[in-house]
């Protein structure tokens, strides 16, 4: 009775365990994929702790300088991608990538323990893995793959990489080769072999668990073409058209634009041997094992479908922050034909198109659309209408879109405060006047236009003016009720008569233009006082600006770069970086202020739930820095509403230190001051005394805004010890607790 | 100022004039440095929140160049001749406060002392129809400066923490120290070069120079000074740097040679005003207590 009570909990157990883990997906409501668990060591042990102990290993033939330098180089640069924001651990993906590697390596579990394997939120088609035993595979690769057999593929062959020690192995190979005066071209061959014979080595494993044979030739297919969307689907043309908004087929391009990938490219500087050639290589191992399995899914179909769907969702989310607008349009487009009633693909699509706006007015659209040279498939019709789209047309089309996705989602505060958003970018945009817009739909107004060609009597006498004057008459061309001036280029002229006649819109609309046009004026006024005058308002601004009044911080980790010939001292760095996080404490608590860090030397005792905040305003901070000129709109709005909410402040700071000594002593000079003695002796002094050169950089976030309330700076030549770094954070964050 | 020697009681009333002259400047000079603090009073910023800093440092040289041009005689006999010895170091201190005025300027007023070393060389002096010849050590000069200076740095430097440069004009106030040197007589020759020697050791001993204060050596004092500051606590501040140091003559206060010296002013304010030309550079370190 007792064993079978223990059974039946078991039972209950194992069909409720994951969802105890994982809140199954709701699509309609998707969230982006978070860290779940305990804080595993590869996050929490600071880096020189971890070349510290691997020293303690011999890494092949390496000597212990060799080996050092190895290790320098592999752990900052991993540590790198696991603290970039952009990786997660436990999460569902991770989760399932370790079932299917469960699968793989069923007969040999010490191997098994060895692996870990972690999840990177990048559009990026990648797996890869380490010296260390850790295996990265990127969401946009699974996003990519048509089932578990090809994943199980690409996994195996990483295992491989790490079984024979492939990282070491090249490393050795640079560095014995560095002075024989081998050329790029040997590495890539050396790297190549590597590749061939990690394919070669993962179809041992691939094949002993069962999987099809069928699925490794189209796996290599998978790759070749992961660099386009994850599905190839026709852009209708009609797809921005809504009750009001015509857009005509002629802003489209008229031809299709193929895709370019071929099978056998030229592999010569690359580290892969081309599709061909590994096609080629695999080809001929399947015939040497018999007995083949005919398994494409060992976990289930819809549990494939289900994460890649998520990798899917993943891959709009990561497209905005990097601001390619035309990439996530495209992919919510093919993601509503399943997941029509999506809010997270509307607010996505909401905040593409006030990214795209805010690109556009700053002149920088070229960055969030690919070259016209590089346009292939399906996408390249987004992009093409994207780049063609005049300002105006751009403005008026993101109204648009904005307006008919908050009217369906009207207590939404997303797509509330992306509208909010979008009305003043349209407030502050010079020229951009709802008086040009028709109160006709398109349908209308070429209706209108038709008419008045075939019956030139029906035009409204109301609406043409009797041309008594030269301005009457221009008044009149520029009129776009006037039927005769209908112009089918200007589709969105004719886009929002139901806009301009909501008087909520109207009100404001009108209120963020005075404010607007008040800072225009204030702008002005200070222009015109004399030189000094403005030098002492601009001046006194700029001591006033920190002055915003804080008690309560989030400071986000510092970044420290500490840089000796031109190159990052990566173990200095990291130690000037402690001094930075402690200076930076002490600061605040000689001042009474009190800060909440979300630092990477905390992750161990704080966890999972810091970790995750850590990554969401390091992603947010992502989206910041593609565009200097720019505040965008946080792709994480909720989450960062919640982190506000966790800490009772919604002020963040981030920081980062840039250190170099070079005293730069130029021989020229040097010569002409043995000649003249009083140059040399101010010469070099000065050069010696002003060699340190450390710049400070401060950013204060408003999670409440979603901007960024301070970007300030410091240059200086001291050297960036603790307490030169302190004081100026002192100075900084005693001006952040005055008011105003 | 025209010194009139012959009644002491009039050398003493132009002393206190002279003094009180002294006096009205630096005064001034104070007034000027704090009304130009307070009126910049709202934008103050400093290290760790201090708004003043005292900074002691001492000063050490050498001054190679004007031993190239001299020969250097130590204060020591050997065999009936001077010791020649090279003049390695001088030095002195140096004690200034510094008010911040915004984080990457501040004002400043500087006293201090040096401590240098002239070469009088072969002197050759007429007394009535003879000519008395002696060879003489170097001697020590102490140099009394004072000076308002602004330190400053071109970027965002939290005074007094970092690099900055310094820029001083004042005065300077220079002395011959009062004390037995030794010398080489070389005899005293009549007018017509009879050859007669006669020694007269006595005599140079007690004419060698009018050491009253009335005799100091005034002169301008312009200052560059590079300097940097590295934290040692909240407080206190290590600081060295580099100065250059020129001085200029007053010849305001040119006074009348006294005949009956051997040494004479107008020629000891050429010296020493060369003597720290030619030694342009100054090291410098100590201590700055930022409060």
């Amino acid at each position: 009775m007792y064993k079978k009570i223990i059974g039946f909990l078991a039972i209950i157990f194992s069909i409720f365990f994951p969802s105890t883990i994982f809140a199954q997906q709701d699509f309609n409501n998707f969230k982006t994929l978070v860290s779940v668990g305990a804080i595993p060591k590869d996050f929490s042990s600071l880096t020189y702790m971890k070349i510290d102990e691997d020293l303690k290993e011999q890494k092949g033939d390496l000597s212990k300088a060799k080996e050092r330098i190895f290790l320098q180089g592999i752990h900052y640069g991993i540590d790198e991608i696991l603290h970039s924001g952009m990786v997660c651990y436990g999460d569902e993906v991770s989760h399932y990538i370790e079932n299917v590697i469960d699968k793989l390596l069923a007969d040999d579990p010490f191997l098994r323990s060895k692996l870990r394997f972690y999840t990177i939120k990048s559009t990026e088609s990648n797996a890869f893995s380490t010296d260390q035993g850790i295996v990265f595979v990127t969401t946009g690769l699974i996003s990519q793959l048509t089932n578990e057999a090809q994943l199980a593929l690409v996994l195996a062959h990483e295992i491989s990489h790490y079984t024979e020690k492939h990282v070491v192995a090249s490393f050795e190979y640079k560095i014995e080769n560095r002075s024989s005066g081998r050329n790029i071209r040997d590495l890539s061959i050396y790297s190549k072999d590597h590749e061939i014979e990690a394919d070669v080595l993962g179809l041992k494993w691939y094949h002993k668990a069962g999987y099809s044979k069928d699925e490794i030739l189209p796996t290599f297919d998978v790759m070749m073409y992961s660099y386009l969307p994850f599905d190839e689907i026709e852009f209708p043309r009609a797809y921005f058209n809504t009750e009001n908004m015509y857009v005509p087929a002629s802003v489209f391009p008229t031809k299709k634009y193929e895709i370019k990938a071929v099978e056998d490219y030229d592999d010569s500087q690359s580290s892969h041997p081309n599709i061909k050639k590994r096609k080629e290589q695999i080809g001929g191992q399947i015939g040497n094992y018999s007995d083949w399995g005919s398994q494409t899914f060992t976990l289930g179909q819809p549990k494939f479908e289900y994460i890649r769907t998520i990798c899917r969702f993943e891959s709009v989310r990561t497209d905005i922050i990097n601001a390619k607008y035309a990439n996530a349009l495209y992919s919510i487009f093919m993601l509503e034909k399943e997941y029509p009633n999506s809010l997270f693909l509307k607010r996505m699509k909401a905040q593409s198109w006030l990214g795209l706006v805010q690109f556009k007015k700053i002149g920088s659209i070229d960055e969030t659309v690919d070259n016209t040279e590089d346009f292939e498939g399906e996408i390249a019709a987004v992009h093409y209408f994207i780049k063609k789209l005049s300002k105006d047309g751009m403005l008026t089309l993101a109204l648009r879109q904005i307006y008919d996705l908050k009217r369906t989602f009207p207590n939404d505060i997303q797509l509330n405060a992306i509208y909010d958003r979008l009305l003043k970018e349209l407030a502050t945009t010079k020229n951009y006047k709802l008086e040009m817009f028709s109160k006709n739909n398109f349908h209308n107004a070429a209706t209108n236009f038709t008419e008045t060609l075939n019956k030139p009597d029906l035009v409204d006498s109301s609406l043409v003016k009797k041309s008594t004057s030269k301005y009457d008459k221009i008044k009149n061309k520029k009129n776009s009720d006037n039927p005769e001036n209908f112009d089918s280029t200007k589709f969105y002229l004719y886009g929002i008569p139901d806009i301009i006649a909501d008087t909520v819109f109207l009100s404001q609309f009108k209120q963020q233009k005075e404010v607007a046009e008040l800072e225009i004026k204030k702008s002005e006024e200070l222009d015109s006082l004399p030189y000094r005058e403005r030098n002492k308002i601009l001046k006194e601004r700029k001591l006033l600006e920190l002055c915003i009044g804080v008690e309560d911080l989030i400071v986000v980790e510092p970044m420290v770069f500490s840089y000796r010939n031109g190159k990052i001292d990566l173990v200095k760095s990291e130690k000037l970086k402690h001094d930075y996080s402690l200076a930076i404490n002490n600061s605040a608590i000689d001042l009474g202020l009190t800060v909440y860090e979300i630092d990477r030397d905390n992750l161990a005792s704080k966890g999972t739930e810091i970790f995750n905040e850590r990554s969401t305003l390091f992603n947010f901070m992502t989206q910041l820095t593609k565009e200097d000129n720019l505040t965008v709109f946080p792709v994480d709005f909720e989450s960062l509403e919640t982190i506000k909410t966790n800490y009772g402040t919604s002020k963040v700071m981030f920081s980062w230190v840039e250190h170099e000594y070079d005293a730069n002593i130029n021989a020229g000079t040097v010569l002409v001051g043995l000649l003249f003695y009083p140059i040399l002796s101010l010469y070099i002094p000065s050069k010696i005394l002003k060699g340190n050169s450390t710049e400070m950089n401060v950013i204060i976030l408003d999670l409440e805004k979603g901007n960024v309330e301070i970007g300030t700076n410091y240059y200086f030549t001291d050297s960036p010890k603790k307490l030169h770094l302190g004081a100026h954070m002192y100075n900084i964050m005693g001006k952040l607790k005055e008011k105003k | 100022m025209i010194e009139d020697r012959n009644t002491n009681g009039d050398l003493k009333i132009y002393r206190l004039i002279d003094v009180s002259i002294q006096l009205k400047k630096i005064v001034l000079i104070f007034l000027l440095f704090f009304t130009s603090s307070s009126a910049f009073a709202q934008e103050k910023e400093g290290y760790f929140g201090a708004r003043n800093f005292v900074t002691v440092e001492s000063l050490v040289y050498s001054p190679l160049i004007y031993n190239l041009r001299n020969d250097s005689y130590d204060n020591s006999k050997y065999d009936q001749n001077l010791n020649p010895a090279s003049d390695n170091f001088n030095g002195g201190f140096r004690a200034s406060f510094g008010r911040i005025i915004e984080r990457n300027f501040a004002l400043c007023l500087e006293a201090g002392i040096d401590f240098s070393n002239i070469y009088a060389g072969v002197q050759q002096s007429i007394l009535g129809s003879q000519y008395l010849d002696f060879h003489i050590s170097k001697l020590n000069i102490q140099t009394y400066s004072i000076l308002p200076k602004i330190e400053f740095a071109t970027t965002n430097s939290l005074l007094p923490l970092g690099f900055s440069h310094q820029i001083g004009v004042g005065f300077s106030n220079s002395k011959l120290v009062n004390k037995d040197y030794n010398y080489i007589s070389g005899g005293t020759y009549d007018y017509y070069g009879t050859g007669v020697l006669i020694n007269n050791e006595e005599y140079i001993k007690t004419h060698l120079y009018d050491y009253t204060s009335a005799k100091s050596i005034k002169m301008y004092t312009f200052l560059y000074a590079l300097s940097m500051r590295v934290a040692i606590s909240k407080n206190l501040l290590f600081n060295y740097g580099f100065r250059y140091t020129l001085h200029v003559k007053n010849d305001k206060y040119l006074q009348q040679d006294s005949p009956d010296y051997l040494l004479q002013l107008t020629d000891m304010k050429e010296r020493v005003c060369k003597q720290s030309t030619s030694n342009l550079i100054t090291l410098n370190f100590g201590l700055t207590y930022a409060f």
